[in-house]
């Protein structure tokens, strides 16, 4: 009691403080924010509550208390919000209805059913770069380059609603076409001695991407410490956008059961802003997506169905848990709306598609 | 007068026609459901004489059947076998250090007793050891609430990582669902952990702060860390494997350096 009490005291504190810039904000359409989080944990997002307008945050809030956690890349967390702002304005502008976009009810099995939104965007292309950086950079083949881009295509588009187990009724409507393709514009292969490049970004430093902007960028390396890809979220740095593969993942490589491909889905599905499935905490944290249910970690393996978690019945087989590449198969239609809108002009990727 | 003819009637009725200490046991231990070894034990008697003041321990580990604990100078080890009430202890071994005579003394009389042992019979509050109807030593069960446990996972798509350190026992596994790798702990490093421990607001670690969130894009393995105290289990909210909050940075360090010397 006495913490929801301080709580309350600093949420007073938080608004009283933004009081001054709140009369010079024009509100063009109401989006609800109060569940976003960038750095902070679902419990101490108190803060974020009182920004129901994006000038509220950049003005008051993100500089004052979330800096102290973003020490290392200030900028990002306002990137990272403007970025959310946007996506659920687009949605919510499109679809008539408030923006926010969580769900994953509280209780019991109740199927939510996301419509494709139709967003004008029509047919997206994304034009591919790989950067193969082995010591022998011909073990990867442009064969199993090719094949990897099959895979991105053919998830991107097929809903595999056939592969879904018979009980699994409230997910057929979910499966969706995200309407999304890729094409392989380039294949560069670097020779280089380095055994493993970790996850700080170096292989991108060494190897920097060409025109981010308008090509996605793809590092095929090994990455050690048993990490099988990473990705960066869309508003982050220009210099390393893109996703980074350990180069057994690919399809045919030797990372079984994680060489069908699906490694490199997965982390395309963070480069188009998309979070894991279950929210990356606990029961109440959210992955921004409505048709997704509520989890409060990640699966493995090829978990049988149903597997239950916070009371609803988790999506195991989506492309954005952490089950085997056989195991999973599917993007749900909340999460094509929320991919496409960072194409939507004033968008993250905007120019990637010509807007 | 009547007062000795009672005393001496209750010697004669328990010695001769009432039940032996023997019977009496089997019977305390037919009253008992859940006759399982598992977790620590403190030796109460040896040959009936009460030694509960020399901290002499045994930990049973039902899974791998395996057994280990304080011999009085030694820490000792070894497997065990049991069905029902018929128990056996195989290849006990021990550390080599030398006492002083009275702790070297009981602790050859205790380690003879573990290897003549052939029978347990179970009572309310521990088991006791015997071998044709003598007992050999009794022990109690060391109570749940003053243990300690630190669980650490560390995981992602490709990555498991599982750490569980207490007093007893450093294990560590590396892959879900896999066979952990055991190992005593040493005493030196427990008693790190829980002067770490003082430190920390044990309680309330669900509500620290991640310092980074790579694991939000797959750049770490997303990790947790449980502490269990007076029968309660903790989590802390998921970290990147590599960088806790700082509250827990130095448990978090030097959990994942025992478990790299055990390797």
């Amino acid at each position: 009691m006495k913490k929801v009490f301080l709580s309350m005291v600093a949420f007073a504190l938080i608004f009283t403080a933004c009081e001054d810039e709140k009369n010079d904000v024009i509100e063009v359409q109401e989006v609800d924010m109060s569940d976003f989080y960038v750095y902070t944990d679902s419990n101490n997002d108190l803060s974020s509550k009182s920004a129901n307008s994006k000038e509220q945050f950049k003005n008051c809030f993100t500089m004052d208390v979330l800096n102290k956690q973003l020490d290392a890349n200030p900028g990002l967390a306002k990137k990272m919000f403007d970025v959310e702002y946007h996506t659920r304005q687009f949605i919510a502008s499109k679809s008539n209805g408030k923006g926010k976009p969580g769900g994953g009810s509280g209780g019991g099995e109740t199927d939510i059913d996301v419509l494709p939104i139709n967003d004008g965007l029509g047919a997206i292309n994304i034009p591919v770069y790989v950067h193969i950086v082995l010591p022998n950079a011909n073990d990867v083949t442009n064969s199993q380059v090719q094949a990897q881009m099959n895979v991105l295509n053919d998830d991107f588009s097929n809903p595999n609603t056939n592969q879904l187990p018979s009980g699994a009724t409230n997910f057929v409507n979910d499966a969706t076409n995200t309407g999304i393709t890729f094409t392989l514009a380039n294949t560069f292969r670097y020779n280089d001695s380095r055994s493993s490049w970790g996850t700080n970004d170096a292989v991108k430093s060494a190897y920097p991407p060409i025109t981010p902007s308008t090509h996605m960028n793809v590092w095929v390396c090994n990455i050690g410490n048993g990490i099988l890809g990473y990705a960066q979220f869309p508003g982050g740095n220009a210099s390393t956008d893109g996703i980074v593969l350990l180069y057994s993942s690919l399809p045919g490589g030797s990372a079984s059961p994680y060489n069908l491909g699906r490694t490199a889905t997965h982390e395309v599905g963070h480069y188009l802003n998309l979070r894991h499935i279950w929210g990356d905490g606990r029961c109440r944290q959210d992955d921004f997506v409505a048709d997704t249910p509520t989890s409060d970690g990640a699966n493995y393996g090829c978990p049988s169905y149903p597997t239950v978690n916070c009371q609803t019945t988790d999506m195991t087989m989506n492309y954005m848990d952490y089950t085997n590449d056989a195991c999973m198969y599917m993007f749900t239609d909340g999460q094509r709306n929320r991919m496409r809108a960072i194409f939507a002009s004033g968008g993250p990727r905007a120019t990637m598609a010509g807007n | 007068m009547k007062f000795i003819v009672t005393v001496f009637s209750a010697i004669l009725l328990r010695c001769c026609w009432g039940p032996s200490d023997f019977q009496l046991m089997l019977q305390e231990d037919s009253d008992i459901t859940l006759k399982e070894l598992d977790g620590k034990y403190k030796i109460n008697t040896l040959s009936d004489m009460d030694i509960s003041s020399l901290d002499l321990s045994i930990v049973f580990n039902e899974s791998t059947k395996k057994v280990s604990g304080f011999s009085g100078c030694n820490r000792f080890f070894g497997s065990y076998t049991s069905e029902k009430n018929a128990l056996k202890f195989n290849s006990l071994g021990t550390t080599k250090m030398l006492c002083n005579e009275d702790s070297n003394k009981v602790e050859q009389k205790f380690l003879k007793a573990l290897e003549k042992a052939n029978l347990i019979l179970f009572d309310k509050n521990g088991f006791s050891l015997l071998k044709d109807k003598k007992r050999l030593l009794s022990v109690t069960k060391e109570n749940l609430q003053e243990q300690i446990k630190i669980e650490y996972t560390a995981s992602s798509r490709g990555v498991y990582n599982q750490i569980i350190v207490n007093k007893e026992t450093v294990s560590s596994l590396q892959k879900r669902g896999g066979e952990p790798n055991r190992k005593p702990s040493e005493e030196k490093n427990w008693k790190t952990i829980t002067e770490m421990l003082k430190s920390i607001d044990v309680e309330n670690i669900s509500t620290l702060n991640a310092p980074s969130k790579a694991f939000q894009y797959d750049g770490a393995a997303i990790a947790h860390l449980k502490i269990t105290k007076n029968g309660k289990t903790y989590e802390s909210p998921p970290f990147d494997h590599g960088n806790p909050p700082k509250e827990i940075s130095e448990l978090v360090k030097e959990i994942l350096s025992i478990s790299e010397n055990i390797e």
